[in-house]
């Protein structure tokens, strides 16, 4: 990993007040800048509308995109480790030239995954053939998009990021006032599928214009999938964790089928997606903590062994990532927990707000809970990973999908009031079983670092 | 009788010197059978036997000291508090503990056991000096101490004599023979294992902390570790052997100084098959060219390049047609070092004077051979001078070993007999020294062969494979019999 970016680590270390919170903005853009984008492109058809297009028809619209995001996270999650990685080990032999081809073979393979899944779903749900079509071009293109932001995320081309999607949303939303009146549901779609596309482009030709190539392909990166085969779970059990409640609660008994054929449980999307944005102030400090103080401690640490210091220094170096993991945790803790109070308290106020129901009301409670637990399990899986301890991670992000699944499955069955507890309660578990595991590893780092290397050459 | 007999770096798979003495013991004791167990560096490449398997090798086992040894029973629970407390021990100078300690170590155990992380850094804590890098420490550790974990998970051999041929890791395995079975042990040292390692560890650029010994004008830790750790080994060794034999009396002196007991110590030289050379004697012809040989293995260690420079110097002084030179041994074992003398034979253009004639029966050389030369930086009691002697070919010699007693006779009463020189003795790494004695037998030929009778007179007298033959096995026997009434030899 290669740490927070010079601007942001200079906004940060700044002690003016002003220049200190541009940095956490820089850093919440950085983090959730297209997320935010995208939500507020959706928000704004659902406020405004869209010319010749149904409310009926917007929510399909919602729920195609919401599916192909939920869909290209989890095909992603299969190799956005082993690409991070593999990348991350090019940039540390400062071998530049392998960027792009690993870009390409990694965008290539993402392209094929997401074609193959997206031609059975058409095949299985048979929608009619211009909105196939679309849905085709949308998902691959989100495929893109998910593959290009592993690659600028590692480089820490934020700026790019938000940029490219600032950019792609707006020639979405150009584009969707032409073409949707035209051709409906398929040409709001299409409009944003170019959007994606747009971004995706933008992407190729930074990295092509930052990073010369010499060679087309780069197959090392299925040299560093095999040699790291925990890491395809990892990210594969990430995103299904992230994900499994609401699979599970679209084919449950609160389901119902949009326009455009797919289930949606609109009882537990819109609060949890409310809820979701509980997470951006924990989120911004993570990546500020994650990227900054523990990246800079775990690097001195290392540095520490390269340049042969004595146990007392190493252990001094061990001694301080253990305290920046335990200040990131408890901050993470308070503030989120500050955040989710909050919300909790003034969630009739949102509700009346954004115009939902008293069973989104239950949901959107236990989704603030579920997040702050999840949020919390994250920095146990981040710190694990981002420290190559990829056992506990494999653990957590492992407990965390069959925690999540069982407790979707539970919950769907217990009544609507309860949905969303099974996030909870598995952000809870992952947590019980990764904190105590990471802080006994950390707590010995340096044995561990020694040891394992016992009997190698 | 059943003897185990262990080789570290040599029998069967490097030919001359140690392995060529092993091979000849083992051959002229048929009455008795050997299992030889040999300790060798990695199973890449594949080591390939350089000797026959004699028809009393019951079997050959060989036990790489590089290769990790990943599938091993996990040891007791208090196994690294017995290493810590053996660590202390030996610093001391006591070998007791040994005998305490588990016989293998389990690769695993040692990557995730605490105790393990405990014991290394308890070490490093009481013995490393303030500031001493830790990786270092830590490699160096692994680098000294897993072959030692290997070689002590070697299976033990049940046997009614263990015979070690150095100290080193065999000597740690004889020891654990001795600890864990009670089988009486014995050891034969040709050179000073602990010695000739110390002059490697001294030279080694790999070892770390060169540049913090340079700069605290102190000696180097890690180099002082290797030689302690040997040393160690060594104590082992001693300590545990019911018998420990040198070939000549200054070594005898050193073992007794490094914790052996004086009573368990005795010489026993090398000896050949007097028969095997009478021939060649009988055949020895004068050479129409003044021809010598260094018979040995162009290896650093027999410094060829020292008896190159001094054949430039005496073929300067005789003119080219003047010299013949022969080096006659095997070229492969060190491809780097033979390419630097042929390099050197080319540059100082003695390509028709020296010939580095590879691996081959020596007699036929001994037949012409005027004067047998050693340039050897280390040697013990090398074969090839005694088989020079039995042939009554004069020696001109590096004072390196017992070549000096060779040469001029044991203390005392070889020397009262008045046999006479048998060569010169020189100086180590000095061709001109080695060139002024080649240049004085050059012009005397009567010198030279009355120094061949004497060398011949004294291997008749001393050093004789019969005699050695009939040392052994009286030595075995001996200590057979006495395995159920011999006290444990383990001492400080």
């Amino acid at each position: 990993m290669a740490g927070i970016s010079l601007p942001l680590r200079r906004l940060l270390s700044s002690r003016s007040f002003l220049a200190q919170s541009a940095g956490y903005a820089y850093a919440g853009l950085s983090m959730a800048g297209p997320w935010l984008l995208t939500s507020a492109y959706m928000l704004a058809l659902s406020r405004l509308g869209v010319p010749g297009l149904s409310i009926q028809d917007i929510q399909s619209f919602q729920a195609v995109v919401l599916y192909c995001y939920c869909g290209s996270m989890l095909l992603t999650g299969l190799f956005q480790l082993v690409a991070a990685r593999h990348l991350s080990d090019h940039l540390f032999r400062k071998n530049a030239s392998a960027v792009v081809p690993s870009y390409a073979t990694t965008a290539t393979l993402s392209l094929l995954l997401h074609g193959l899944v997206a031609g059975a779903a058409i095949h299985l749900l048979k929608p009619p053939l211009p909105l196939a079509v679309a849905e085709f071009v949308l998902f691959g293109a989100v495929g893109l998009v998910s593959s290009g932001m592993i690659f600028l995320g590692v480089l820490r081309s934020f700026g790019i990021i938000l940029a490219a999607f600032a950019a792609g949303i707006a020639v979405a939303l150009a584009l969707s006032q032409a073409l949707a009146p035209r051709f409906g549901l398929p040409g709001l779609i299409a409009a944003f599928a170019a959007g994606h596309g747009l971004i995706a482009a933008v992407f190729l030709s930074r990295l092509r214009a930052e990073f010369p190539a010499r060679r087309p392909w780069d197959r090392g990166l299925f040299s560093t999938a095999a040699r790291h085969p925990s890491l395809t779970i990892i990210g594969a059990a990430f995103a299904g964790g992230i994900w499994v409640d609401k699979i599970v609660f679209w084919t449950g008994p609160w389901a119902r089928p949009s326009d455009a054929g797919l289930h949606i449980c609109p009882i537990y999307d819109n609060g949890f997606f409310l809820a979701s944005f509980t997470v951006l102030p924990a989120l911004v400090l993570l990546f500020i903590r994650l990227e900054g103080s523990f990246h800079d401690k775990y690097a001195q640490f290392f540095a520490a062994l390269r340049k042969g210091a004595d146990l007392q220094t190493i252990r001094r170096s061990r001694g301080e990532i253990v305290d920046s993991f335990s200040t990131t945790l408890v901050r993470l803790a308070v503030i989120q927990g500050m955040v989710t109070l909050a919300a909790v308290i003034y969630a009739p106020f949102l509700m009346d707000l954004f115009g939902l129901d008293w069973i989104s009301f239950y949901v959107f409670r236990a989704a603030c809970l579920g997040a702050y637990l999840q949020m919390l399990a994250l920095a146990v899986l981040l710190s694990a990973v981002h420290l190559a301890l990829y056992r506990i991670a494999l653990v957590v992000a492992l407990v965390d999908l069959a925690a999540g699944l069982l407790g979707a499955w539970l919950t769907c069955r217990a009544g609507p009031e309860l949905l969303g507890f099974g996030s909870a309660a598995a952000g809870a578990a992952a947590l019980v079983v990764g904190y105590p595991w990471i802080r006994s590893v950390l707590a010995a780092l340096e044995r561990h670092t020694f040891m394992r290397q016992i009997g190698t050459p | 009788m059943h003897v185990c007999l262990i080789a570290e770096g040599s029998y069967p798979y490097i030919t001359g010197g140690v392995g060529k003495w092993t091979h000849d013991l083992i051959a002229s004791l048929p009455e008795v059978e050997f299992t030889v167990v040999a300790l060798w560096p990695t199973d890449r490449p594949e080591p390939q036997p350089r000797y026959p398997t004699l028809p009393n090798v019951r079997e050959l086992r060989t036990s790489y000291v590089l290769t990790p040894q990943e599938e091993q029973p996990r040891g007791p629970k208090d196994q690294f508090e017995k290493l810590e407390v053996f660590h202390h021990a030996i610093k001391k100078g006591d070998v007791c503990p040994f005998a305490g300690l588990n016989s293998g170590v389990n690769l695993k155990d040692l990557k995730s056991n605490p105790a393990a992380w405990k014991l290394l850094t308890t070490l490093y804590q009481d013995y490393a000096p303030p500031g001493t890098s830790f990786p270092d420490y830590f490699w160096t550790w692994q680098a000294t101490h897993l072959p030692l974990f290997n070689v002590l998970t070697s299976p033990l051999v049940a046997a009614d004599v263990v015979h070690c041929i150095s100290t080193g890791y065999a000597g740690c395995l004889a020891a654990l023979h001795k600890a864990k079975l009670g089988t009486p042990m014995l050891t034969t040292e040709h050179g000073l294992y602990t010695r000739e390692r110390s002059q490697e560890i001294w030279d080694a650029d790999w070892i770390p902390g060169e540049a913090e010994a340079n700069a605290h004008r102190s000696g180097n830790f890690f180099k002082g570790w290797w030689n302690r750790m040997f040393r160690s080994l060594e104590r082992i060794t001693y300590g545990y052997s019911d018998a420990v034999v040198s070939l000549f009396e200054a070594n005898r002196k050193y073992q007794i100084g490094q914790g052996s007991a004086p009573e368990r110590t005795l010489v026993i030289p090398n000896g050949i098959e007097l028969g095997l050379y009478e021939t060649v004697r009988r055949s020895r012809r004068p050479s129409p060219t003044y021809h010598v040989g260094l018979v040995g293995r162009v290896v650093p260690i027999k410094d060829i390049k020292t008896f190159i420079n001094a054949c430039k110097i005496v073929a300067d002084r005789l003119g080219p047609s003047g010299l013949k030179a022969s080096v006659i041994g095997p070229i492969d074992e060190d491809p780097l070092y033979a390419a630097q003398c042929r390099e050197m034979i080319r540059a100082l253009q003695l390509e028709n004077v020296v010939t580095l004639v590879g691996k081959t029966d020596p007699r036929p050389y001994y037949e012409t051979l005027d004067v047998s030369v050693l340039t050897s930086l280390s040697e013990g009691q090398p074969m090839v001078a005694l088989e020079s002697m039995a042939c009554g070919i004069p020696i001109v010699s590096t004072d390196v070993g017992c070549c000096r007693e060779l040469i001029d006779g044991r203390p005392g009463e070889d020397q009262g007999y008045g046999l006479g020189p048998a060569g010169i003795v020189t100086a180590l790494v000095d061709p001109q020294d080695t060139a002024r004695a080649l240049l004085e037998l050059a012009g005397d030929p009567d010198r030279r062969a009355e120094m061949g009778r004497a060398g011949r007179r004294r291997v008749e007298k001393y050093y004789r494979l019969d005699q050695v033959r009939r040392s052994y096995l009286d030595l075995y026997r001996r200590l057979s019999d006495g395995r159920h009434q011999s006290a444990p030899a383990a001492a400080a």
